[in-house]
Formats: C-alpha cells, sequence, structure tokens
C-alpha cells in the first residue's frame, strides 16, 4: 500500500500538534480580542470597550463552564427530533439505490476485487452522510431565527453554549447512527459480492505425482498417487490453479487477492468436489514498518536510490548486480512477537534496463544485519513480483555456508570529514545536511559507508546462526534488499516492505475505517453549526462546502500560497488563461504582470493562513488501509481522533461567542 | 401583493406555458415507428434532424440504460464530470493504482460512451501503456486483454464505427503478435478459453487470424452499411487485412509450421494481395468529367502501360522512322560536355557526370505527343488523340504505382508469391531446424540443415534474382549465413568450398562501405609497384589492407572463407605486400589488421596439418632416455619434412611469419630439431630452411 505522508509515533506526534494547536487558538482569540474591541471602541469609545470586552469574555468563560447536560441532551434530541422531521430518512432511499446499481460498475474480474468495493462503498457512504450533515446543520440555526423558535428557547434559561453544543451533538448523533446503519449495509453488501465458489469437476483436473509400482511389485501397472491439478471453473472473472494432496484435500491457489480451499469427495464411485468460500482475501494485516534508508552502488550511505524517470517519485530504485540496496531498521523485533519466523511482505517496483529473460521475474535477495556487530546472513534469494504482495519468511536459524555469512562494518564519519563537508557551498552543504539526517545513527554517529569483512571460524564453527541471539540487537534488527541482475532495478518506498505480525479482525477494521467517515462527518456538523450561528442558511451551506472542498484540496491550495504551482499565483493564472500564455515561460513583463503579481502576494498570503486552519479532509479517510487488507492503527485512531476533538472544541466556542453576540440570542 | 395579483400573475404563466407547448411539440416531439394498428411519425424538427445525421441513441449503438441514468442524473455537468474522470485516470495511471484506473475508466465509460476518441485511447492505453508497467508477462497479456475488451464495449455502444472495429484489430494483430514478448502471448492466446470461448476451435486461434476477421468486419461494415471510411485512408483501412493474412503466414513458420498450412497460407495471402488490386480505390485527385474523386486498381498499372504502348506503337504506324529521326534530331543537338558524360560508363563517371547525363537522357526522351505532332495527313489527328490518350494513360500507370508504393504493393505481392514455392519452403524449413538444432547444442545436424538451406536459398535466389536487392530477404540470407558461421566456428570448421550462398556473400562484400577503397588502394599499389615506387607501393598495401578489415568487420563469414573469391583476393594482397616489405626490407608488421583471417587459413591448411604431423612424430624420440641412431636418423628427417612443409606455408603466406602464435610454434619446432641434431653431434645447416624465423625470433628468444 502506498503511504506517502509518514505517520509519527503518537507520543512524538502529540506535543508538536499540541503546540501548534495551543499556538493557533492563542492567535485566533488574540485576533479576536481585538477586533472585538475594536468594534466595542467604535461604539462605545476606548474605555467602555474595554469594559465590554473584558464582560463578554468573563460571560463567556461562565457560560462555558456552566453548561448543564440536561440541556443540552434536550437540544441534541431536539436536533434529533428536527432531523427525523426534515425526512432524514431519504438519504437510505438514495443509498439503497447506489447499492443496487454497484454491480454495473464493479467489475468482478478485478485482480484486486476487496480494493474496488472498499473504494466505492466507503466514499459513497462517506459523501453522501457529508451531504446530509451539511444540510442539516447549516439550516438549523436559520430556520430557527426565521420561525421565530430560537426566539422562545432564549427566553428559557439556556446558554447559547448549551444552543451550540446541542445542534452539534444532535446532527453528529444523527450522521452517526445514519452511518452506522450504512456501514452494516455495505460491510452485508461487501461481503455477498465478493463471496463466490468455483466449480470444479473431474474434467478440470489431471493426475500428478511420481506413479509407484503396484504392490505385488510384478505388476508395471502404474499406480495414481492421488494428487490432482489443473484449472477451476470460471467465476468472478477469474480462474485458480487447482492442487489437490493425495488425502483429498487441496486449495485453488491464490490469485485475485485470495484463495479457496476444496474437498475431493467420492460417494457411490462417483467423485465431486467441494469448493469453500475464498479465503485471505478480507483480512486486517498488522503490520510492522521499518525506517528505510539506501547505500549506493559503492555500498556508500544515499539519501535516496535511482530515479528510472518514473513521473511519480514515491520510490527510490537501486541497481542491480552491485552493491547498492535499500535498508530497512525494524524496532520491536522480538522472538514474542515473532515466535516463529520473520515474515517479509514486499510489494517492490521492477524497473528492467533491458529486455532480459522475459519468463523469469528479476532476481533479488534479502539480508538480515544485525546493526550493533554488523554480523549479516544472506537469508532469501527471490524473484521479484511487481504489483503483487510477495511473502518471503525469512527463517529462525539459518546454516551457515561458505559464503552466506559475512560482516558489513559500518564505516563512520571522521570528525575532519564532517568540518569538510561544512565548508562546502551552501547546496552541497544542504544535500550533506540532509544525507546526515536520513543517515544510519549507530551509536549517536552518523555512517558513511559499508565494508565488506568475513566472517571469522568462530561464526564459521557454529554451523548454524539464530535469528534472535546472534542478529538481533536488543530489539533492532535490518533488513536489506538487493537487486541481483546486473542492470536492471528495483524500486522500493518505506512502506513497500514490512514484517506482517499478525493478522487483526476484518469485522473490527471495517468498523475503524467508518470511524474515518464518522470524523469527517463530526467536522462538517461542526462547521456547518459554527457557521449558521452568524450566516444565512444557503451563505453557511457555502461556506461549509467551501470548508470542505478546501480541506480535501488543502495541499494543493498550499501549494498555491507557496507559489510552487507552475503559472504563478491566481491572479497572474488568469491573465495567462485569457491571453493564452504557457505556464512554464516567465509572464510577459510590465505594469499589467507587476500588478497581478502584487494582488497575488496578498491573496497567497491570506490563502496560506486560510489553508492551515483547514482540516485536511483526506487524510481522515483510512479506505485505502481497509482496502489493502492493512490493519488501521490505535495511533491513526489516536491522532487523528484527537485533530477531529480540537477542532470540534474550537467550533464549538467559536460559534457559542459568536451566537451570543447576535442581537437575538440576549 | 395582494392577492389578485398573485393570481394573475399564475394565470399568465399558464398561458404562457400553454402557448410553448406547440412551439416545443413542433420542435422536439419523438419519433413513433409504425405498428399495425397506428401509423408511425418522422418526429419532430429536432427528431428529424438526428435521424437524418443518425445521432439519436438507437442509430449509434447498444442503448445502455445505466448510461443513460447518469447521464441524466450529472443534470448538464456531464463534461465536467467527465473531466474530473479523465484526470482521476491519468494520476491513478501515475500512481501504478491499476485497480482504481479499471474502475474509473469503466465509471468514464457511462458518461461518455458515444466519444470514440476516448475508447480509442484508453483501450491503447490499457493494452500498450498499462500492460509494460508489469514485470511479468502473464500480466502484460491480461492487461492487453483488457484494452481489447474495453474497445470491444465501446464497439456495442457505437456499433457503426469501423475504426474501433479496426482498432480491436490491430491491438490482437499487431500487439500480442509483435511485442517483446510475442511467442509468449501468442501461446496465451491460443490457450485463452475465456476470451476466445468454445466457438473458436484452437487452430482458427491465431492472434494474426483473429485480427483478420476483425478487419474483415470493418470492411463489412464500410461495404454494407454505407458507413464512411474515418481515420485512415481507404487504401490503408483495406490494406490491413492482407498484412495481417501475410504476417500469419509468417508466423506460422517463424512457430516451426511447413508444409501444406504454410503454402495455402501463402497462396491466401497472394489471392487476398491480388483482390486488393481489384479494388476500386479513390485517390485524392479529382476526376474532370465526373467531378468525383478518381477511382484507381492498384492491379492496372501493367494494364494502364500496355494501353499506352500499344498507342505508341500505333502512332509509330503512322509514321515509321519518325521517332528514330526526332531522338537523331536531339542527339545531335546535345553538347559535347553531355555526349563525354552520356558516354562514359556508370560505375566511372563523377558526380557532375551524373548529374549531365541525366539532363542529357531526359532531353533524348522523346514523347508521343512531338511524333503525333509531326505526323501529317489524315491520321494526324487520331494521332493526337492516341498521344493524349497515351498520356493518360502513363498517368494513371504512374499514380497507380505511387499508390501501390504507399502499402508496399510489389513488395508484398512478390513475397506472397515467392513464400510459397517449394524452394522458399524448404529453405525455411531447414533454417528453422536448424536453429533448433543449434539452440539445443546439436551442432552437427546444425550445420546441415545450414548447408542444406544455404543451397535451397540460392535455388530461390538464382529463381527470383528480383529479391536479391530486397532488404527483408538480405536479412533472411544473413542469418542463414551467420548461424551457420557460428556452427562451423563452434565446431572449427571453415565454410566449404563450394558454399553455395557465395555469390551472396560476394554482393555483401560489394555492399560494403570499405569494399571500394580497399580495391581502390589495392589497384594504385600494383599502378606504385609497376612504376617502382616501393614506399607508395607499401602505403597503398597498407592502406588497402585496413580497409578489408573494415570490409571483414561487416561481413563476417569472410573469416570462415564463406567466399573463396574474395578471400583469395584479400590472400593476394598480403602476399604483394609482404614482398613489397621484402624487397623494402622491412620486417611484415605483427598487427597488420588481417592476422587472424591468415591465421585461420594456416591452421586448416593441409600443408601446415602435414607439418605438423611429422614434427609430432620426429618430437616422440625426445622422450626416449636413449634413442637409437636409427630413430634419430627417422626424427631427423621427420623434422626435415616438418620443417620443408612449414616453408612452403610461410611461402603461401608470407605474413604468418609475423603471427606470435605461429612463429612460436616454429621456434619450438627448431629448438627440438636442434636437440636431435645434437644428440647426433649435429648442427643447424648453414642454409636453413627456416633462417627468416630463425633470424627474426632467435633473439628475442635468446633475450
Amino acid at each position: 500500500m502506498v503511504i506517502e505522508t509518514p505517520q509519527y509515533p503518537f507520543f512524538e506526534w502529540l506535543p508538536l500538534s499540541l503546540m501548534s494547536f495551543l499556538l493557533v487558538c492563542g492567535s485566533l482569540l488574540a485576533v479576536a480580542l481585538v477586533f472585538g474591541y475594536l468594534v466595542a471602541a467604535l461604539r462605545h469609545g476606548p474605555i467602555r470597550a474595554f469594559t465590554i470586552t473584558a464582560r463578554a469574555i468573563a460571560d463567556g468563560m461562565v457560560d462555558l463552564v456552566s453548561i448543564s447536560p440536561r440541556r443540552v441532551m434536550a437540544l441534541t434530541w431536539l436536533s434529533i427530533k428536527d432531523s427525523i422531521r426534515r425526512r432524514v430518512v431519504v438519504v437510505f432511499g438514495v443509498f439503497i439505490l447506489i447499492i443496487l446499481f454497484a454491480g454495473w460498475f464493479l467489475d468482478p474480474g478485478s485482480t484486486h476485487p476487496l480494493r474496488l468495493y472498499i473504494s466505492f462503498v466507503l466514499p459513497a457512504t462517506s459523501y453522501l452522510v457529508l451531504a446530509l450533515v451539511l444540510f442539516l446543520s447549516v439550516f438549523s440555526i436559520p430556520a430557527d431565527l426565521k420561525s421565530k423558535t430560537l426566539h422562545t428557547v432564549v427566553t428559557k434559561p439556556v446558554h447559547a453554549s448549551e444552543i451550540v453544543l446541542g445542534r452539534m451533538l444532535g446532527y453528529i448523533a444523527v450522521g452517526t447512527i445514519i452511518l452506522a446503519v450504512m456501514g452494516t449495509i455495505s460491510y452485508v453488501f461487501v461481503l455477498r459480492g465478493l463471496n463466490h465458489k468455483h466449480i470444479v469437476t473431474q474434467a478440470d483436473l489431471e493426475s500428478v505425482g511420481t506413479t509407484q509400482e503396484a504392490p505385488d511389485g510384478d505388476s508395471e501397472a502404474p499406480q495414481s498417487t492421488g494428487m490432482q491439478k489443473g484449472i477451476s471453473g470460471r467465476d468472478h472473472g477469474h480462474r485458480h490453479e487447482v492442487r489437490i494432496k493425495a488425502d483429498g484435500r487441496g486449495i485453488l491457489e491464490r490469485t485475485h487477492d485470495h484463495w479457496h480451499p476444496i474437498v475431493r469427495k467420492t460417494e457411490n464411485g462417483e467423485t465431486t468436489y467441494e469448493v469453500g468460500n475464498p479465503e485471505g482475501m478480507l483480512v486486517a494485516r498488522v503490520p510492522v514498518y521499518g525506517k528505510l534508508r539506501f547505500v549506493d552502488r559503492q555500498r556508500k550511505a544515499a539519501e535516496k536510490g535511482i530515479n528510472v524517470g518514473d513521473e511519480w517519485a514515491y520510490r527510490s530504485y537501486i541497481e542491480g548486480g552491485s552493491l547498492a540496496a535499500a535498508i530497512w531498521s525494524f524496532e520491536g523485533i522480538t522472538p514474542e512477537a515473532f515466535p516463529k519466523q520473520l515474515p517479509v511482505e514486499m510489494t517492490l517496483g521492477v524497473f528492467r534496463s533491458y529486455k532480459g529473460d522475459i519468463e523469469k521475474g528479476i532476481p533479488g535477495s534479502l539480508l538480515v544485519r544485525n546493526p550493533k556487530t554488523g554480523l549479516t546472513v544472506e537469508a532469501k534469494i527471490f524473484r521479484a513480483t511487481e504489483f503483487e504482495t510477495d511473502i518471503q519468511n525469512i527463517p529462525k536459524e539459518f546454516t551457515i555456508t561458505p559464503s552466506n555469512v559475512y560482516y558489513l562494518d559500518a564505516i563512520k564519519v571522521s570528525e575532519a570529514e564532517k568540518h569538510a563537508n561544512e565548508e562546502k557551498d551552501a547546496k552541497d552543504e544542504k544535500n550533506a545536511q540532509t544525507a546526515q539526517a536520513d543517515g544510519e545513527q549507530e551509536a549517536g554517529e552518523q555512517i558513511a559507508s559499508y565494508k565488506r569483512r568475513e566472517a571469522g571460524d568462530d561464526i564459521k564453527n557454529k554451523g548454524k546462526l539464530d535469528l534472535f541471539e546472534d542478529l538481533v540487537d536488543g530489539d533492532r534488527v535490518e533488513i536489506w534488499l538487493q537487486c541481483l541482475a546486473p542492470a536492471q532495478y528495483y524500486g522500493a518506498a518505506q512502506a513497500d516492505l514490512y514484517l506482517h505480525a499478525k493478522d487483526a479482525s476484518f469485522f473490527l477494521n471495517f468498523v475503524k475505517g467508518y470511524f474515518g467517515a464518522w470524523m469527517q462527518m463530526v467536522l462538517v456538523a461542526s462547521f456547518g453549526v459554527m457557521f449558521s450561528t452568524f450566516l444565512s442558511g444557503p451563505i453557511a451551506m457555502l461556506a461549509t462546502v467551501g470548508v470542505l472542498i478546501g480541506g480535501f484540496f488543502r495541499t494543493s491550495v498550499i501549494e498555491v500560497a507557496r507559489g510552487e504551482n507552475y503559472g504563478g499565483g491566481p491572479a497572474e493564472s488568469i491573465i495567462r488563461i485569457f491571453t493564452h500564455q504557457n505556464v512554464t515561460s516567465e509572464a510577459n513583463p510590465g505594469l499589467q504582470t507587476d500588478v497581478a503579481q502584487m494582488c497575488d502576494a496578498v491573496i497567497q498570503h491570506c490563502l496560506g493562513i486560510a489553508a492551515r486552519l483547514l482540516p485536511e479532509f483526506g487524510q481522515f479517510s483510512c479506505a485505502d488501509y481497509l482496502a489493502y487488507g492493512f490493519n488501521i492503527s490505535s495511533t491513526w485512531i489516536s491522532e487523528h481522533g484527537l485533530t477531529v476533538l480540537a477542532f470540534f472544541f474550537v467550533l464549538f466556542v467559536l460559534g457559542s461567542f459568536i451566537l451570543k453576540t447576535r442581537e437575538v440570542a440576549r | 401583493m395582494s392577492r389578485n395579483r398573485s393570481f394573475r400573475r399564475k394565470i399568465i404563466y399558464l398561458v404562457l406555458i400553454g402557448l410553448l407547448l406547440p412551439a416545443l411539440y413542433v420542435l422536439g416531439h419523438p419519433e413513433a415507428q409504425s405498428t399495425e394498428d397506428a401509423k408511425g411519425s418522422r418526429g419532430g424538427w429536432l427528431a428529424q434532424i438526428r435521424s437524418e445525421q443518425k445521432l439519436s441513441q438507437a442509430q449509434l449503438g447498444e442503448i445502455d440504460p445505466t448510461s443513460e441514468t447518469i447521464k441524466l442524473a450529472t443534470f448538464g455537468l456531464r463534461p465536467i464530470a467527465a473531466n474530473l474522470l479523465w484526470h482521476k485516470a491519468i494520476e491513478c495511471k501515475k500512481k501504478k493504482d491499476w485497480t482504481n484506473l479499471s474502475a474509473t475508466l469503466n465509471q468514464l465509460t457511462k458518461v461518455q460512451p458515444n466519444i470514440i476518441e476516448f475508447w480509442r485511447f484508453q483501450g491503447w492505453n490499457l493494452a500498450y501503456n498499462c500492460s509494460t508497467e508489469f514485470d511479468d508477462y502473464r500480466q502484460r497479456y491480461r492487461w492487453v486483454i483488457k484494452g481489447i475488451e474495453f474497445i470491444k464495449l465501446g464497439q456495442n455502444y457505437n456499433d457503426r464505427e469501423p475504426r474501433l472495429l479496426s482498432n480491436i484489430g490491430w491491438i490482437i494483430s499487431q500487439k500480442i503478435g509483435r511485442a517483446d514478448e510475442h511467442k509468449q502471448f501468442r501461446k496465451m492466446f491460443r490457450e485463452d478459453d475465456d476470451y476466445h470461448g468454445m466457438a473458436r476451435s484452437k487452430s482458427e486461434r491465431d492472434n494474426w487470424l483473429v485480427g483478420k476477421e476483425w478487419y474483415q468486419k470493418a470492411e463489412d461494415l464500410v461495404d454494407t452499411e454505407d458507413v464512411p471510411i474515418t481515420g485512415d485512408s481507404p487504401l490503408i483501412f483495406r490494406s490491413k487485412r492482407p498484412m495481417c493474412q501475410m504476417n500469419y503466414s509468417e508466423a506460422i513458420e517463424e512457430d516451426g509450421t511447413f508444409g501444406e498450412k504454410a503454402k495455402t497460407a501463402w497462396e491466401t495471402a497472394e489471392s487476398e494481395w491480388y483482390e486488393l488490386g481489384q479494388l476500386a480505390i479513390p485517390t485524392t485527385r479529382i476526376d474532370p468529367t465526373t467531378k468525383k474523386p478518381l477511382e484507381i486498381r492498384l492491379g492496372d498499372r501493367e494494364r494502364h502501360l500496355e494501353k499506352a504502348a500499344e498507342m505508341s506503337k500505333e502512332i509509330d504506324s503512322f509514321a515509321p522512322g519518325l521517332r528514330k529521326k526526332i531522338l537523331d534530331e536531339k542527339r545531335a543537338k546535345l553538347t559535347a560536355k553531355q555526349l563525354k558524360a552520356m558516354n562514359t560508363p556508370p560505375p566511372e563517371r563523377s558526380e557532375e557526370q551524373y548529374r549531365i547525363a541525366a539532363e542529357a537522357e531526359a532531353l533524348l526522351v522523346v514523347t508521343d505527343k512531338e511524333v503525333a505532332g509531326k505526323v501529317e495527313g489524315k491520321n494526324r489527328s487520331r494521332a493526337l488523340d492516341l498521344a493524349k490518350q497515351a498520356r493518360l494513360e502513363r498517368e494513371r500507370a504512374k499514380m497507380t504505382n505511387s499508390y501501390r508504393s504507399i502499402v508496399n504493393y510489389d513488395h508484398w505481392l512478390l513475397r506472397a508469391q515467392v513464400e510459397q514455392t517449394d524452394n522458399l519452403l524448404t529453405a525455411r524449413r531447414l533454417v528453422y531446424e536448424g536453429d533448433e538444432a543449434f539452440a539445443s547444442g546439436n551442432l552437427p545436424e546444425a550445420g546441415e540443415k545450414y548447408r542444406d538451406g544455404s543451397v535451397a536459398w540460392m535455388n530461390v535466389l538464382a529463381q527470383f534474382p528480383q529479391l536479391i536487392p530486397d532488404r527483408d530477404t538480405a536479412e533472411q540470407v544473413d542469418h542463414v549465413i551467420s548461424q551457420y558461421q557460428k556452427t562451423l566456428d563452434q565446431r572449427d570448421e571453415l565454410f566449404p568450398a563450394d558454399f553455395a550462398l557465395a555469390p551472396f556473400v560476394q554482393i555483401q562484400v560489394a555492399d560494403a562501405n570499405e569494399t571500394p577503397p580497399a580495391r581502390d588502394f589495392a589497384k594504385k599499389a600494383q599502378k606504385a609497384l609497376a612504376e617502382g615506387d616501393l614506399d607508395a607501393a607499401r602505403a597503398s598495401f597498407r592502406d588497402s589492407i585496413a580497409a578489408w578489415n573494415k570490409v571483414l568487420a561487416a561481413v563476417p563469414s569472410l573469416r570462415l572463407l564463406s567466399d573463396r573469391k574474395t578471400v583469395k583476393e584479400i590472400t593476394d594482397l598480403t602476399r604483394a605486400y609482404a614482398a613489397v616489405l621484402k624487397n623494402t626490407g622491412q620486417p611484415f608488421p605483427e598487427n597488420f589488421g588481417l592476422e587472424s583471417f591468415i591465421w585461420v587459413q594456416v591452421e586448416h591448411d593441409a600443408l601446415t596439418q602435414a607439418a605438423r604431423k611429422a614434427a609430432d612424430k620426429a618430437t616422440a624420440v625426445l622422450d626416449k632416455k636413449k634413442p637409437s641412431k636409427e630413430e634419430l636418423a627417422a626424427a631427423d628427417k621427420g623434422f626435415q619434412q616438418s620443417l620443408a612443409d612449414w616453408r612452403k606455408v610461410l611461402d603461401k603466406f608470407p605474413s604468418a611469419i609475423a603471427d606470435k602464435s605461429i612463429a612460436d610454434e616454429l621456434m619450438m619446432t627448431i629448438e627440438h630439431y636442434k636437440q636431435v641434431l645434437q644428440k647426433q653431434d649435429k648442427k643447424l645447416p648453414e642454409k636453413f630452411i627456416l633462417q627468416d624465423v630463425v633470424d627474426r625470433y632467435g633473439k628475442a628468444k635468446k633475450s
């Protein structure tokens, strides 16, 4: 699975995010206070404005701390009833319609059917719920104002914060219920859609295996071993290779991300084959990711591998038949976590610079290295399969041969070399720093390269090496990937090789996948209610949709704000569009361009601030984890959950203050 | 606002709607089919235009309810949806997310089912671009099939589109049949039950034949449904089917199928090219009489030329001898320079003479018009009319010829005719069997097959000499020679003296860039020698040898003596060079360029074999502790015989003295001879037969 944005461990992420959160909140508060004071000063004079501002803060604080759960619950229930009155159930009808017609879009012959189904149901559900919650939340308070219902409510002893919180929680509750029902329907849809059985008949199979002599020893008539192989019938756009063992049990070999069990049954002289349901498809693998770095063809530490000309530079390539390698450093490798073996799973890129043997994959090897002692063993030789998960189990014990065990000693950068690096020009220095940052830190020192040293007799005489005793340092181990075919290349990114620790429950993973959609829904509801406290319904909707779109395209907006895109800022781009100018060439010099660029500077600054305040909606979707069969980690859930909570809190406070300052609420 | 005003406004709206309805009906009411009970109608104005332009969904192809629903559901935002989906598809491809690429294309098919370029582009994208992203050829094949199926789906939505049918034919034939993995692809295609279903037998599952079926469908659509050909010119469009048959015939031979099946395949190919030659092909020129595109038939060129020749003959019959008279008059007007250029044989002409001769030849052309213009009497008008018609016939023939060259008609037709001959079928079978034997390491059989294959190929070239300049033929003959050479090389053998393809090797030598300078330098050297200028002769010989060395690189089979005539020419040259060096008192240089070429000849010379045999026998005496006098005398005689043979070898190949490996062997033999002499209390004779060798290498050995 492609992971373009690396995920930080929770306790590394928390302080950074908390600091950023407090900074933004403080800035917002400061801006709000200054703005409030200025408005009050214009209306009531500077001294009175001070008193008014102070009172507003004090009242707001009191309002916030004196929230009554009972009143909030009552208002939440009111919102739920309000939603039911607005026929939210219609959305179910739309959803059922979509599910009914989904079969027309989903290719049953897809090589990765789970990915296809998940990437359909999850976004479909998510978008529907987001649209529903958007409509409910943005029109609620404006409708109350229009129908004067809010005037009746504010005559009661209810705080503005309770109204806002009640609305938010109400719509979140409605969204949650809808999401839960849709999730259940989707789960059944996915299970039913993926479930299939192939037909296997006697005619599809042929007997294999060494034929044995008849027991009497005289007859030369061969006897069947009972082993069979063949091709299954076609279902869901694919067939499987069938292998049945002598005892009548076998499997339909793995293809399209699954396999089936098969049992041969003979009754009354008639042989039938019973094929089981697909297995290995609905999984939630728990991966242990390592930190990736590279060494070049001379085994020198390198920031990256080679770029083979791919437009998408996600994978970095290593040259075959050389000393170049991609190195993953793993932590947490203990006998308890991996009692039987070290299951390495890889999805490598392959780049051929010449055709070679078309019928065979490009060979490669996996080395296991002790990061402390440098003791290295050639653990596996394999042929790469592209765009498929290749499973290589590294055993716990290795038999030593004259050439498979040696040391890869780390050569550390000397102080003198470091000093020499500092003397280089700015560009080189920057590169060196980046390389250092990405290079291995071993005992606090950076590694420049590796040198091979033959293992001594003490090692060779052992006969066997133990993975945990000899190659794991504490809980750390390194796995080196090398390509063995000269002038051919392997491509790898950090998430392309991991250790498959265990399998979690697919159902729970499915629920977690919907939790991602739920978080998006919470954000939309919160933004919708917040905007509706001071904007009319349609305008609040536009604002929320704007936040939604901005949030989904946050990265692009930030690129525009930073001026990293082609064609200049918004104003310059408009000129280019109308004058048919190439985006890559310099804009025509002149007053027009100067003015446009000045406007862009202001727009980009504002865009930058706005984009940084927006939640990155796309990040809350974890459909890929689910679709690719990876467990959604608790770290992911906690980090994103906390982010949503932070947004919710800020939007609630903001909404409460705004509603409180409106005339109607007084 | 009072209730009355509101009510009045509603009434106005209703009236307006009522007024608009008839107009809308006239414009847009749909077409209705006639039934038994009711007469149909042509529909409103819009329906009629749509029907005339064949734009209604029913006329375009299959109606897909999903697609129609989605088109309606997008509320006019279909182009935006299509744009977003295209963007997503491009992004998916960039990020190699094949599952979502398929899903996105699936969605796009519903959004723009009648955009032909969409189907063509994405079908090609799947079959050609996406497939190559996979390392495993089996997955590549799957994506090629995906691409084919994709365009097939498009064909269902657009069943009046020959371009899509043609595209399917192209991918099935060219992608499967020409990819790097074509051997594997063709095999998988034959065994792909899922693609073919059970209706098509395995023998019919050749990709070229299946591709041809799709081209045939495209042609049928054009011929029977009156659908215009778009995208391709009519000639290219029609030539794809016979080309598929040609490729099929070639491919089955590549797979090892010969005999009747291959013969029939080539016969079919010939008949299909012939059929193409009979088809009326519209040209870009407008016929002045009909004001329609002028039509030609590729097979009619000869007929046009014959007709023109007959007309010229008839014109000549009106005034016998007139044409020659005009020609003589024209010749008389040529300048001396022009005459000289024309009289110089073409190989000896300078560049300027070539140009002048070409101009002069153009001036000497006597046209029918010129002849007819001078015909007197009652036949004059007939002659002028004939001259005009003959010109038109020749123009038509010229145009036909240029259209033939677009599809290489002459070449393919000739090829189809030649390939079905027994000689070529035998040649191909023998070469195939030779390749198989070579690949399995059975070199004796491979050599035999290549030798017989060479004979068969030579028979083909003798039967069809027009094939000799053909590049494809040259490549195939070269394959036989180079494979035969590899086989002989590994067995340490030479080409037989009567090697059948030696004349072809001579052509290869003649075509090599360095041959003319090599021969020019040799001529210069001989001239200088005749003039007694030894230094100039030596320099020219050296240049000639350097040029011949490059020729040997271009025609490597010569190193194993594939053409004895050329070999003799080069060897004689080295002898002459050696003689000049000897006369100027210079030793033959070690690395003069052709040492390995000469070494091969020395190694395989009978005298060398005899010299070695005699020396080996004589050397055996040295292993004995106390050889008898008789034995020593016999050894002495043996050595003398050996050295005499070596002398003859060195006289035959004087440059061999510079060859280090030969020199080492000779010095070793001389050393052994000395030992035998010593044991007989003798010394080397004063006039030693190989004194030149001793002089050249003796000191070096001592030092």
